[in-house]
């Protein structure tokens, strides 16, 4: 069940947090030199792309002549071999500068910085809507099997899956926010009254309701399925069988034993999940005019701003190596049978 | 205060009677949304014509003139002018107690830093909208001299905010112009002045209390909102948190939708001085179309109208030749005497001219196969392709599609020249020799720069024409050269030219007075107003 | 897996179960209609044969036109082929892919588990969409590409699961019992651990059906799907921007996905009951 570095231990030494916390910054530093790989590798993958920025802009203005093509590829330094750009990326890398966006004229961390906060939003309410409202609806899927409700419960984690996510976003607009006027069709915040404190707040909820539903939708469905699948083969497991014959109650068999077993494979899941949402959210945000990453990564790799979509992906494998860490730690919690190690893997 | 706004007024109202219009109340106050797609890069237009950032821009910036819808020049920071007997000095008069945004002065000093050093060599059409300039002479703070190297007809249709504005000489003199911050802050003397810019989201503009315009603009604030989605943006013009939605950011199809709810609109004109024509542009260079049989072939096979119709929706009218009929008004523009492919029996022609060429149907009809290059603007121009497609699948042609990314397919097409047929639109601004005059002079025929002669055309002839165009200083001679060109150049068809396009933009009818300038949204947007 | 025997043959047994009946039924229809697309449909179906927006159930057509005039149900049986191809080739791809990865990693540990798990994080670093996009964007929109962007991008999560799920049977007393015994790993691997993990993988996979249809909608909806080809993303992704004019054009393809995503669903899950008996109570 559990991530990298997970070891079945018979006896205790060391109090548990100890451990956990060890584990964590180890399996984090050992992350340290995966990211410089996948640097690496993204660095000169991403360059695999016919075209560069100069290209894009020429053909943005309609028209260009040469002189304004030579001087925009010396400018973004696209006129040095390319080994000589790599250098110059690592070196500024060493000391966490992702470097200039040319095409945006700005350092593109403070770029990411300002759509992180956006991103982040979304993502985190709609993952703890998807997980919270999809270990709960497997749970009863699952319990409850074979009835009615549980078929209902599949049907629609079906439905809501298959259901192509732009077309999902652009009916609740049309619902909620033409024909009933309960939401705004777009955006972050309302742009032509400037709202300060509590009111801002409201302001960004009010604008959050909408993408957050149509995306948690999708994920939920997903969790459902996972958590109804894994809670059935945990129900029918002999400890389960063994806490009934003792004579404990539905409820704390349920609570106690089957479902701290059966969340295991959601939180593997949502782990696995967070990357995803990362880049799943370019067409939602596409839809909702929401400024966040995804949209600011796939506008990046078509205008060929090849720095700014690698700060994109180092931030990604960041965000992946710490959540993979913190995932392993879940586990522990979870089910106590698990204990982790140091930084070694599986010795 | 009171008197103020009393001049104000006024003028308003003389300017209505001077023009004959019915003199509405124009309300000061409020402000307007537009939303416009890509977000631009930046938003200076000196460094980039992307048509978002002259959007952007123009409402910031001046330029010395604006035009009349006939494209005749008219007064903004030039207030008269005077071009010598040779055609090879013009002198501008400029407006007195002009202000930059930051309050320092604006002078002639100005304005030949902006052509010389910044228009000239930055603004990817300043070259050929200055071309012949050499010097530009000061001899008073209210005084330029432009000093030409033989006459320069197109020079002044190209001096307006969105061709050659002017910056401030004390913000960048002595600065890596590109990098400087206020590239992306910019400090003009136009109506509006900026105060934010939100990645991703908005661009904010707010009213120029200062401006040389009495009593102008009317709007306090201008938005610029960016929103990834065309459904979405429907979505916003239709609940009211959008007013105007410019040309490409809503699909043809839902413009047609919205135009019949009430309150909403299409607003039409506004281009007759970017004047875009919509075409198929041939490889001459490789086999079939080094023929001009074959490419006739593939103008005769094409129903424009039905292209018009079936994926642009009607906004547009068939395309006679390179030059688009907006312009009509300047005397350039012909049918007469050029080909025709409209003709009743055009399938056969081409299906003649197929044969002629030595591609025979074979036995299951089809003659030879062709990739097409979809230009990577939309899905409105994919569709186009699926048309083309099957309209030239009658006469047995078949083609292929494909569709790359945005920067591959400006890489593989228009530097590689690695295609044989593929789709663009080009604006032919007001002047044939500043737009049209790119797409067929064999010396645009350059892999560094895109967006150029990609048929790679390669005629004397035209050559000829075209360079006679750009030293003629008399009119109607000039429009004769231009008619000869008309005339070679679709019989010649390197490009197949489809439809001259409606920039239309949809709004919302509390906006008023929305298209006063033939470069509509690329204008000042000082008329502008919102009625309460 | 004891009381095997005992049970009848796996394809009675998942059309005895309603849902399974029902998924095979509809599957089975939807791969007849691709099968006989052409049969059904001697048109191309990029040919305009109508006007456009005719309605479904009204005019010559039965789903209706699009906007260009093109008979919807021919796109459909059409569009059959090539999504299920999408969703089939590439599930299998990420399955085959995602269980040794995950299985080897997961059974043997050590540098082995290292290795394996360096590799799918670095695939899991790249976030899922755009990495598509790029893959795409590179390599250019055909359909091998697209569904070798599909699967590269997906299988690592999958991986991880399996490896998880391996582990956790692995510690199981039956399967210490069996290595006690001296049984051979790819005998223990196959007899004893895949076939609990199995649940998972199905569970997993018939998603992963739907989510290769729906990726391949979206690659689509932002203009990278193959243009030569007839798909239901093409149709959703091109339908979306006349969705308020003509909801057929969206919405009929949307319910051929939906459709084919249930179908795939409910084998999936009669599947899942018939292999592992475990599951019932």
């Amino acid at each position: 069940m559990p991530g990298a570095g997970v070891r079945y231990l018979q006896r205790k030494s060391e109090p548990m947090w100890l451990a956990n916390g060890k584990y964590v910054l180890n399996r984090i530093l050992h992350g340290v030199p995966i990211i410089l790989a996948i640097v690496v590798v993204n660095f000169f993958l991403i360059r695999l792309a016919p075209g560069d920025a100069a290209q894009v802009l020429a053909g943005e203005a309609g028209s260009a002549t040469e002189e304004y093509m030579a001087q925009i590829r010396a400018q973004f330094g696209l006129d040095q071999p390319l080994w000589v750009q790599f250098v110059n990326y690592m070196k500024n890398l060493l000391v966490f500068d992702l470097g200039y966006s040319f095409r945006h004229g700005r350092e593109i961390s403070s770029l990411i910085m300002e759509r992180l906060g956006a991103t982040s939003l979304l993502m985190v309410s709609s993952m703890t809507l998807s997980i919270g409202f999809g270990i709960l609806l497997g749970a009863v899927a699952a319990i409850r099997d074979r009835t009615f409700l549980s078929h209902v419960i599949m049907i629609l984690s079906i439905v809501t899956y298959a259901t192509p996510l732009f077309w999902a976003g652009l009916m609740l607009v049309i619902v909620f926010a033409l024909n009933l006027g309960w939401f705004p069709t777009s955006g972050y915040e309302t742009i032509g009254a400037p709202l300060a404190g509590f009111a801002h707040v409201l302001d960004v909820a009010h604008h959050l309701v909408l993408p957050v539903v149509a995306l948690s939708f999708f994920y939920m469905a997903l969790y459902t399925r996972l958590m109804r699948a894994s809670m059935l083969e945990t129900l029918g497991q002999d400890f389960i069988k063994t806490a009934r014959a003792k004579g404990l109650s539905d409820g704390r068999i349920m609570m106690r034993h089957a479902l701290r077993n059966a969340i295991i494979p959601v939180v593997t899941m949502a782990g696995v999940q967070v990357s995803a949402m990362l880049g799943g959210s370019v067409i939602i945000e596409s839809v909702f005019g929401w400024p966040g990453l995804g949209l600011l990564a796939y506008e990046a790799l078509f205008a060929r701003d090849l720095n700014l979509l690698l700060g994109i992906f180092f931030l990604s494998s960041i965000l992946v190596v710490v959540t993979n860490a913190l995932v392993d730690v879940v586990y522990t919690l979870v089910d106590p049978r698990i204990r982790l190690t140091g930084g070694r893997h599986g010795r | 205060m009171f008197s103020l706004k009393f001049v104000a007024l006024g003028g308003a109202l003389a300017i209505g009677t001077l023009f004959g219009w019915q003199a509405h109340a124009q309300q000061q106050g409020g402000g307007i949304v537009i939303t416009t797609t890509p977000e631009p890069a930046l938003i200076t237009n000196a460094l980039s014509s992307a048509p978002t950032t002259a959007e952007v821009a123009t409402k910031i910036f001046d330029g010395l003139l604006e035009y009349d819808m006939d494209l005749n020049p008219k007064p903004s920071l030039a207030e008269s002018w005077e071009i010598g007997e040779d055609g090879r000095t013009i002198t501008f008069r400029l407006r007195e107690g002009v202000k930059w945004h930051d309050g320092k002065p604006f002078t002639s000093a100005d304005v030949q830093f902006s052509l010389l050093e910044v228009v000239k060599q930055y603004h990817p059409r300043g070259k050929g909208n200055l071309g012949p300039v050499s010097a530009i002479e000061t001899p008073g703070p209210l005084t330029v001299v432009l000093k030409l190297d033989h006459p320069y007809v197109p020079l002044m249709k190209g001096l307006s905010s969105l061709e050659a504005p002017i910056v401030p000489r004390h913000i960048y003199e002595g600065t890596d112009f590109r990098n400087n911050p206020a590239v992306n802050m910019p400090v003009g003397t136009g109506p509006y002045r900026f105060v934010e810019w939100v990645k991703g989201s908005h661009i904010r503009l707010e009213r120029n209390p200062d401006y040389w315009r009495d009593g102008r603009p009317y709007l306090d604030s201008l938005v610029f909102r960016f929103i990834a989605d065309s459904a979405t943006r429907a979505a916003g013009i239709e609940s009211g948190e959008i007013d105007v939605a410019t040309f490409g950011t809503i699909n043809p199809v839902e413009m047609r939708r919205l135009e019949k709810i009430d309150g909403i609109s299409i607003a039409y004109g506004g281009y007759e001085a970017i004047a875009p024509v919509m075409m198929l542009e041939l490889n001459t260079q490789v086999p079939p179309f080094d023929k001009k049989e074959v490419r006739q072939a593939v103008a005769y096979a094409l129903d424009r109208q039905r292209i018009i119709d079936a994926v642009w929706y009607g906004f547009g009218k068939p395309a006679v030749g390179p030059i688009s009929s907006f312009v009509k008004g300047a005397g350039a523009w012909t049918d007469e005497g050029v080909l025709d492919f409209t003709v009743e029996n055009r399938l056969d022609i081409a299906k003649k001219l197929l044969d002629d060429a030595g591609y025979p149907a074979g036995a299951d009809g089809k003659r030879f196969r062709i990739v097409h290059d979809v230009a990577t603007f939309g899905e409105d121009w994919r569709r186009m392709g699926e048309v083309i497609r099957q309209q030239l699948a009658r006469v047995g042609i078949e083609v292929e599609l494909r569709t790359r990314d945005y920067p591959t397919f400006v890489r593989e097409v228009h530097n590689n020249y690695d295609f044989q047929m593929t789709s663009t639109w080009s604006i032919g601004m007001a002047d044939p020799t500043l737009g049209v005059q790119r797409n067929t002079w064999s010396k645009t025929i350059n892999r560094d720069v895109p967006f150029g002669n990609v048929s790679q055309y390669s005629n004397p002839e035209v050559d000829k024409l075209w360079e006679a165009a750009q030293t003629e200083a008399d009119t109607a001679r000039r429009n004769e050269i231009f008619h000869g060109l008309q005339r070679k150049l679709v019989e010649d068809s390197p490009i197949v030219w489809i439809m001259d396009m409606d920039l239309v933009a949809v709004q919302r009818d509390r906006v008023r007075d929305l298209i006063t300038s033939p470069l509509g949204l690329r204008g000042g947007l000082y008329d502008v107003w919102v009625e309460k | 897996m004891a009381g095997n025997s005992k049970r009848p043959s796996l394809a009675a047994n998942l059309l005895r179960n309603p849902s399974g009946a029902i998924g095979f039924l509809l599957l089975a229809s939807v791969i007849s209609m691709a099968a006989f697309a052409s049969v059904l449909f001697p048109e191309d179906p990029f040919e305009m044969v109508g006007m456009p927006f005719e309605a479904p159930f009204t005019g010559d057509y039965l789903l209706g036109t699009d906007m260009l005039g093109r008979d919807i149900a021919a796109g459909i049986a059409y569009g059959a082929r090539i999504s299920l191809l999408v969703g089939v080739v590439s599930t299998v791809v990420i399955v085959v892919l995602g269980t040794v990865v995950g299985a080897l990693a997961g059974y043997y540990g050590g540098w082995i588990d290292t290795a394996a798990m360096r590799v799918t994080e670095f695939f899991q670093t790249i976030p899922t969409f755009i990495g598509a996009i790029v893959i795409v964007a590179v390599l250019g929109p055909t359909l091998p590409n697209i569904i070798g962007a599909i699967a590269i991008v997906s299988w690592a999560p999958l991986a991880r699961l399996v490896r998880a799920e391996v582990k956790s049977v692995k510690s199981r007393e039956f399967v210490e019992a069996c290595v006690s015994l001296g049984m051979h790993d790819l005998r223990i691997l196959a007899v004893q651990i895949l076939p609990n993990v199995l649940t998972t993988i199905v569970v997993a996979g018939s998603l992963m059906v739907a989510t290769a249809i729906l990726f391949e909608a979206g690659l689509s909806f932002l203009g990278l799907g193959d243009p030569n080809t007839m798909t239901w993303g093409y149709m959703i992704g091109a339908g979306r921007s006349a969705i308020r004019t003509a909801w057929w054009m969206v919405t009929i393809p949307g319910l051929a996905v939906l459709l084919t995503v249930l179908a795939i669903n409910l084998i999936g899950d009669a599947l899942n009951e018939a292999l592992n008996p475990r599951a019932k109570r």
